[in-house]
């Protein structure tokens, strides 16, 4: 009788049914949706920034300081003086980046045995600055008049190139997490153990092209010749990696005379959870390091898919909770309405001997069922409306502040941004021919927005629609429970 | 049979508040009622016959006073208890008929089983033959909506005949249907008392039942009377 009943319930107050399964289905069909969306993007945000810091990173440690000015400038020796009398220069810096600062060996270690810490890797950002070049011999008289357009003392037609190469040192056992857990070897071979004291380099392919060297040829770092064993590129739509070029990690300390100190810290947790304590511990553990999780990171992200990720970030959350709300309230009111209209009938069945018990759970009964129709429209309209985004599938654009990149560049100027922006060195000044300091401070990347179904979301969404019959079951048997079996004697219902 | 007490109701008072006013629908009532008899309840609007069929029912509990039914002392009884007694001893009609109206006849028959657990087969062939005392089994797979006024009360009365009550209450059972029907349905109940020997207890209008009764009770603003 039960199942009888039941279905006869349901069979013919169909329009009740239906609008309550309705109701309840599109809006877990919305928040299926909504939420593989911010999944998509959340997705989208990860590939962009994994070529920047590794796919297996969840934290990144790096220490910001204020420049040194002392002993950063270009100490030139008497060059070669050429017959028109002026000098031939040439010099070489291999330094940390200049806004940079170090952790040692102690820290590293106090970093590494923080509780939630699954792996660290360490690195150590080099910048190789060559000033080449030849100056006439007029700018090198110190009563030569100002150059109008410079605040500086101008060169009076020098002929020079400045190159700056940013150069990263890495541990070459384990590459799961850190700067080159994101890459793809193109030519060549990544690095191995045995690598660690060996003069073999791996090169940023992108660079490599612009420099012309290929796997097997030579460049020299801070005057020690390193051998190219492999090229890479980032396997995120932006092809370029963190730096230029990699050498083991003990190399980068010697030839920089820094030894046993690293520039960046990139921390696995053991788990995603966890990310955020571990963040807070190591915070407090180095007060002075900026301590960045992938979500930190993700908020250097500008452009359409940042707004992207911020619009459905914040819709998922609300819209899914008004959505439901709203469902919740028309099941409830609409089983709690049933049950009103139903009052003659349910007080019937009390007075010839149905015990409440069994009213309540027909009444569960057809409530669990409506919500369960409701999951069921809810999947297809979920997995419908998954289909039509990526039918549709929005074209997102991205722009990524690279922290502690040089950028800029171009004949006679340099950019630098730091990763909280804002120090530009006067512009102009060199009269010579200047090459471009390293890359583009941002890299903007276009991806098509791709939204994949999540088995747990699905699962949740059928759990949250049973849920909601669940809550309107409980209400409407609570009020059959409350019946008094008298009411069947009233004439009028 | 017909010598035993089934009713005992001794100085029994209900009494409403309403509105912060108390209505007394029923002013200490004593009366018994024997197995076999079939007792007419006649009296003005809003005199306490409701109230009374309600009391003997076992629908609510008396203000005051005692009721028994077949040994049960039911102003005593648990709420389980009490469902318990009107499942097993208690057969309701209704003026409204009360069909639930998305079972067919067979089925709504077939509800007055399911608090004994009768199983399947067994709960379709009693109601089916309950139907047929009614001369409905032709009717079994319709609806109540595709019934007729009469043919919906006889289905009630199939309902209320089906587990074999030792009482069948009935709450004016014609007072929605024409003077045709009407005779059908009180012939009907009157037959269920003098062949099955079903006691039954009847609100009604209808003087012709007061006729046949064996008891005629009255009440008028909550006082009950025999004639
Ligand atoms: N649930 C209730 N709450 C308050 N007052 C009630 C309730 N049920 C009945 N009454 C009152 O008790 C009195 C008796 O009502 P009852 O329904 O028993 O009358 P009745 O004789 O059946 O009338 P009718 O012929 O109109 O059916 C009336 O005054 C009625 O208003
Ligand atoms: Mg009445």
């Amino acid at each position: 009788m039960f199942l009888t009943y039941l279905r006869r319930e349901l069979s013919q107050r169909k329009r009740q049914t239906l609008l309550v399964a309705v109701a309840l289905g599109t809006s877990i069909g919305l928040i299926i949706v909504v939420n593989a969306a911010s999944g998509g993007i959340g997705d989208a945000q990860k590939t962009v920034l994994s070529g920047l810091y590794g796919i297996g990173t969840d934290i990144s440690v790096t220490k910001n300081v204020q420049p040194n000015q002392d002993g950063r400038g270009f100490a030139f020796g008497p060059g070669n003086t050429d017959a028109a009398g002026g000098s031939t220069l040439s010099q070489t810096r291999l330094t940390v980046p200049i806004f940079s600062g170090t952790f040692d060996q102690q820290t590293l270690a106090q970093i590494s045995h923080t509780k939630g810490v699954a792996k660290t890797a360490a690195t150590l950002k080099l910048n190789q600055i060559t000033f080449k070049g030849n100056i006439a011999a007029a700018a090198q008289d110190p009563t030569a008049p100002r150059d109008p357009n410079s605040q500086r003392r101008g060169f009076g037609g020098g002929n020079f190139n400045i190159d700056m190469t940013s150069i990263e040192g890495v541990d070459t056992s384990d590459s799961k997490v850190g700067p080159l857990s994101g890459v793809n070897i193109d030519k060549g071979r990544n690095f191995q153990a045995s690598d660690a004291n060996s003069t073999n380099a791996l090169i940023d392919s992108t660079y490599a092209l612009a420099q012309k060297i290929v796997v097997g040829g030579v460049l020299s770092v801070n005057g020690t010749d390193f051998t190219v064993v492999g090229t890479v590129s980032s396997a995120s739509a932006t092809p370029e990696t963190s730096s230029n070029l990699y050498i083991p990690l003990a190399q980068a300390q010697s030839l920089s005379s820094n030894p046993g100190v690293v520039t960046n810290i990139y921390i696995a947790a053991d788990s995603s959870s966890n990310t955020a304590a571990v963040q807070k511990a190591i915070e407090t553990l180095v007060p002075d390091a900026t301590v960045s999780s992938q979500a930190d990171l993700a908020k250097n992200l500008s452009g359409s898919l940042s707004s992207a990720s911020s619009l459905v970030n914040a819709l998922s959350k609300w819209l899914s909770i008004i959505v439901l709300l709203v469902a919740f309230l028309i099941a409830i009111l609409f089983t709690s309405s049933g049950v009103t209209r139903r009052i003659r009938e349910l007080g019937t069945l009390k007075a010839i001997g149905w015990k409440t018990n069994r009213i309540v759970r027909q009444i569960m009964g057809e409530s669990l069922v409506t919500s369960f129709f409701g999951a069921i429209i809810g999947l297809v309209l979920g997995i419908a409306g998954i289909f039509i985004v990526n039918a549709v599938a929005p074209t997102l654009s991205a722009s990524v502040a690279r922290p502690g990149r040089f950028g800029g560049g171009g004949p006679g100027g340099a950019g630098f941004q730091p990763p909280d922006g804002g120090f530009q060195p006067p512009a102009g000044g060199f009269g010579g021919r200047g090459t471009g300091f390293g890359r583009a401070a941002a890299n903007a990347t276009t991806l098509k927005l791709h939204i994949g179904m999540n088995l747990s979301t699905l699962v949740l969404a059928v759990a949250i629609a049973i849920l909601g019959g669940l809550i309107a079951g409980s209400y409407g048997s609570w009020k059959a429970s409350r019946l008094s079996p008298a009411v069947a004697l009233r004439s009028v219902a | 049979m017909s010598n035993t007490v089934l009713y005992s109701i001794k100085d029994l008072s209900k009494s409403y508040s309403q509105n912060n006013k108390k209505v007394n629908a029923l002013r200490n009532v004593t009366l018994e009622i024997n197995h076999g008899e079939l007792v007419s309840i006649q009296g003005p609007t809003g005199g306490g016959k409701s109230t009374l069929l309600q009391m003997l029912g076992g629908l609510d509990k008396p203000s005051s006073g005692s009721i028994s039914l077949a040994g049960d002392q039911l102003e005593t009884l648990s709420e389980v208890k009490l469902t318990d007694v009107r499942a097993r001893k208690i057969g309701f009609i209704f003026q409204n008929y009360n069909l639930i109206p998305t079972l067919t006849a067979l089925e709504n028959v077939q509800t007055a089983l399911v608090p004994q657990g009768v199983n399947k087969a067994n709960s379709e062939k009693r109601a089916m033959a309950a139907l047929e005392s009614v001369s409905l089994a032709d009717r079994a797979t319709h609806l109540p909506a595709e019934l007729s006024g009469g043919q919906q009360q006889r289905v009630a009365i199939a309902r209320a005949l089906v587990k074999n009550p030792e009482v069948i209450l009935a709450d004016e059972p014609t007072g929605n249907l024409d003077e045709e029907t009407r005779d059908q349905i009180i012939d009907l109940l009157v037959d269920l008392n003098r062949n099955q020997g079903i006691t039954v207890i009847l609100v009604t209008h209808d003087s012709s039942v007061a006729k046949r009764a064996s008891k005629n009770l009255h009440i008028g603003n909550g006082v009950v009377t025999t004639r």
